[in-house]
């Protein structure tokens, strides 16, 4: 319970400081700083993974699958933001043209990542998870041509 | 779970708090491609810390 707690601390802030970000941004720049935001989420979850193992909080299959997980989010994160600069450079400036693909990074993970029934493994990478879903909305709320 | 881990837990969880906010923060006066290429950096450090952790 004092877990989770704590790791609502993590994912609380997270979720209001990417839901404040799309103010002001256009498509493209939400769409870069909500992958910025994945990444920073992704390092956070290292080091949690990384404690929760140095305590024996997570067993060697759980630290695994929480591994296995944030590198299939680290290549689709790479992948999203080289389609985002693609999109930007040929002169695309919509919502339209960047929502797809933040849709297709949540389907990236989505089709790649490990599934896990584990609370204590889901629960570390919910901070995570909520990052990449939230690039949907600050793209769909940002500034800039439908 | 012992009180020291607990505690040792929460200061992790509230470093990465703290760490987030500064990096919120820290993009407010950069371009998007200041931001993709910190990303990038980023990312990089991430597959170096994953390989790490599945060494411990």
């Amino acid at each position: 319970m004092r877990k989770r707690q704590l790791l609502s601390l993590l994912v609380v802030p997270l979720l209001l400081l990417v839901a404040g970000c799309p103010l002001g941004s256009d498509p493209y720049r939400a769409s870069i700083k909500g992958s910025s935001d994945v990444s920073q989420a992704v390092s956070s979850a290292i080091k949690i993974t990384a404690q929760y193992y140095a305590v024996g909080t997570f067993n060697d299959g759980q630290k695994a699958t929480a591994a296995k997980y944030l590198t299939v989010v680290t290549d689709c994160n790479f992948a999203f933001r080289k389609s985002v600069t693609d999109v930007h450079n040929a002169g695309l400036t919509g919502v339209s043209a960047f929502l797809p693909i933040a849709d297709g990074f949540v389907n990236c993970v989505a089709s790649s990542a490990p599934v896990s029934s584990d609370l204590k493994v889901s629960n570390v990478l919910k901070g995570v998870d909520s990052a990449i879903r939230s690039i949907s909305v600050a793209v769909a709320s940002a500034k800039g041509a439908k | 779970m012992k009180p020291e881990v607990i505690i040792s837990i929460g200061l992790t969880v509230l470093d990465e708090v703290l760490a987030m906010i500064a990096h919120v923060k820290g993009q407010s006066g950069l371009t998007t491609e200041d931001i993709a290429a910190m990303a990038d950096k980023q990312d990089l450090a991430n597959k170096e810390a994953i390989r790490a952790l599945l060494a411990l």
